[in-house]
């Protein structure tokens, strides 16, 4: 059977949450490679969920919160995207490199976003392969070349 | 005796010239420069590792300047020696017959070519004025007796252009209070701050040795940019004179321009004598003396 | 408090290479505070190592334990239980922590995971600034609260050097010139004949390292009386 992607996305409840609840709600198609998790605010992630994940296996993880201006927390969207960019730095130092872990913006009523995003994603996630801590399915030394971060 | 201290006590206007050292140790040509000026000028000054760059020892070259016919005038920084260095050197100097000592602080050391050296300044300017003054006196920074006293004619830095001032004439008068006897300004294009420092110095009885510094095409094309840090500024006009010239031309220029800046610091009382920069250039020196009718 | 910076991971993880069972040992004190040691840092040291790790293809025993104050033999003593456990202990405390703890457990590899970087205040989440260099032997009642010896780069006790420019250091030139603020706070004060006194040559005896303090009220047991 083909290998699907499993990306992790943290969301917040107020803006990519509900976006993603009016993509379902639509019937608007995107892959399912996306467990959704969801937060009172992206402001809450901490870095050790995110490594967590990938030490759990997870191929991907996205964080997506709103738009920069409109936290109802007025800047945790802020700090999740400082955060975001440490923990990159983090997995970039270990070899596992920057580009499996992404912060979005995804307001409240965008759902067409929230499905760009998903595929973006995916797209990016399968062409970096499985995260080879999955079972030791593949040595390091066989790893793809990485893409780098940002979009 | 000082010829420097001589020719600042009888109102003769005195100049020195600056050595360049050599990186390295062929010293023919800073020689040559001795030979040439020593009828002209007063004595020479001799740069400590200035701008945090390794050079030849300052005190050999003050040597073997003296032992080429000139007086020297010998920097000590307090950058690159603790107190024991710097009181046996001044001992040593003393010992060879170098009595002009020009103190600085010295530029900190990330700024020259070994910016992992470890800085020292185990004495500050003014502590080492008063170590300088204490072994003249016939004792060291630890109180303890000397076998013979040295005899020096010790001088510091002022910079009437210091922005903010104020902390700067404190730390002024706390070098005259510590034994300074003259001091040098930094390089001077615009006389209107030294002539107010001047008007500020008439109850003080210290002898005023004002820079006088030939341009290098380099610094003059830096002097108008923002990465610009040196403790002299250069009023546009003065540039805009030395614009569109390369070269020797524009070394010439500049020469008569320093020349120039000079003959109007004598003319106005505005110090006892002239401290000449010009990169080691005999030639150039001759042309701001000339320019300056000196 | 003591500021440090973390050590970049490949210094880490080479120095760790050959072990197998790790213990990182946080510090909740200084090093917590300014967010490279504490019990948070520790966590994500020990999953970036069982990440690394496994991207190699090996498996990693990793504990986490973090102490009140690693610097301080009472805290740490209850570990010698757990560390027979490891092979090697990663500590993230600031250096006098990490030789306390290594004292302590002299048997095994100890490896620090922080650079010590100075005494600091905190000016705001994540950025710190050094103001005490710890040099027993305190100016800042006659500089205005401002100490020339650690914010004047070259440690100047009577002034400005020539190398001030706009009341900026000729160091660096975003920090202000010390001897600036300085004069601006004792001008403030009215307190500028301060400036005015000629302080002496720094007495660096006071500073030969080990450094070692024993309290007035412990002299007797510590047997300092007897020197003194």
């Amino acid at each position: 059977m083909a290998w699907v992607p499993k990306i992790l996305a943290f969301v917040c409840t107020y803006c990519t949450y509900t976006a993603a609840d009016i993509a379902g709600s639509a019937r608007m198609q995107y892959p399912a490679t996306v467990r959704i998790v969801k937060y009172l605010c992206t402001g809450s992630i901490d870095l050790l969920h995110i490594l967590k994940a990938f030490e759990a296996g997870a191929d991907g993880v996205m964080v997506s919160g709103c738009e920069a201006g409109s936290c109802h927390f007025l800047e945790g969207n802020l700090r999740a995207r400082e955060r975001v960019e440490y923990a990159q730095h983090l997995l970039e130092e270990i070899g596992l490199g920057r580009g499996r872990l992404e912060m979005y913006e995804v307001a409240a009523s965008d759902a067409h976003k929230w499905v760009a995003v998903v595929r973006e994603m995916t797209a990016r996630i399968k062409a970096l392969g499985p995260n080879p801590l999955k079972g030791g399915r593949r040595p390091a030394a066989d790893l793809p070349e990485q893409q780098g971060g940002g979009i | 005796m000082s010829k420097l201290k001589e020719a600042l006590d009888s109102g003769a206007f005195a100049a020195v010239a600056e050595l360049q050292p050599p990186k390295g140790v062929r010293v023919e040509g800073m020689l040559a420069l001795v030979a040439a000026l020593q009828d002209r000028v007063t004595a020479f000054g001799v740069p400590d590792n200035e701008q945090a760059r390794m050079r030849l020892s300052a005190l050999a070259v003050s040597r073997l300047a003296q032992e080429a016919g000139g007086e020297p005038l010998w920097h000590l920084t307090c950058r690159d020696r603790n107190r024991l260095a710097l009181e046996s050197e001044l001992l040593g100097a003393a010992a060879l017959g170098i009595e002009n000592v020009l103190v600085v602080s010295g530029d900190y050391v990330t700024l020259g070519d070994h910016p992992d050296a470890k800085p020292v300044y185990d004495a500050d300017s003014v502590q080492l004025l008063q170590i300088a003054r204490d072994l003249a006196a016939g004792r060291d920074s630890a109180g303890l007796t000397l076998d013979g006293a040295p005899n020096f004619f010790l001088g510091a830095v002022v910079i009437p252009e210091a922005e903010p001032l104020a902390p700067q004439l404190l730390k002024f008068e706390k070098k005259v209070k510590a034994g300074a006897q003259f001091f040098v300004t930094p390089p001077v294009f615009d006389l209107e701050r030294l002539r107010a420092f001047r008007q500020s110095l008439a109850a003080n009885p210290v002898k005023l040795l004002a820079t006088v510094k030939v341009l290098s095409l380099e610094e003059a094309a830096q002097a108008d940019t923002e990465e610009w840090r040196q403790v002299f500024r250069v009023p546009l006009e003065f540039l805009s004179e030395l614009k569109d010239l390369e070269g020797e031309e524009f070394s010439r220029r500049a020469a008569e321009l320093a020349g120039g800046l000079l003959k109007r610091i004598k003319a106005e009382n505005l110090a006892e004598g002239a401290y000449l920069k010009a990169g080691g250039r005999v030639d150039l020196i001759n042309l701001v003396l000339k320019a300056a009718g000196l | 408090m003591i500021i440090a910076e973390r050590k970049p991971f490949a210094e880490i993880a080479a120095a760790v290479a050959p072990y197998e069972k790790i213990l990182i040992l946080g510090c909740g004190t200084c090093v917590a505070v300014c967010l490279v040691g504490g019990e948070k840092e520790v966590g994500l040291l020990a999953s970036q190592l069982k990440l690394a790790a496994g991207l190699r293809g090996r498996h990693l025993e990793v504990g986490e334990i973090t102490v009140e104050r690693q610097c301080d033999l009472e805290f740490i003593q209850p570990l010698c239980d757990f560390i027979a456990d490891y092979d090697c202990i990663i500590s993230m405390a600031c250096g006098a922590g990490v030789q306390d703890l290594g004292q302590l457990c002299y048997m095994k590899p100890i490896f620090p995971a922080v650079n010590t970087s100075f005494i600091g205040v905190n000016l705001e989440a994540g950025h710190y600034a050094e103001r005490c260099l710890a040099c027993n032997h305190c100016y800042l009642g006659v500089t205005g609260g401002i100490c020339p010896v650690t914010m004047c780069p070259k440690g100047l006790l009577n002034g400005p050097c020539g190398g001030m420019f706009n009341g900026r250091c000729e160091v660096n030139p975003e920090n202000t010139c010390a001897w600036c603020d300085i004069f601006y706070r004792l001008e403030r004060q009215g307190r500028l004949e301060q400036f005015q006194g000629i302080l002496p040559l720094h007495p660096y005896q006071k500073r030969t390292t080990p450094g070692k303090v024993i309290h007035p009220a412990y002299k007797r047991r510590y047997g300092a009386h007897e020197q003194a």
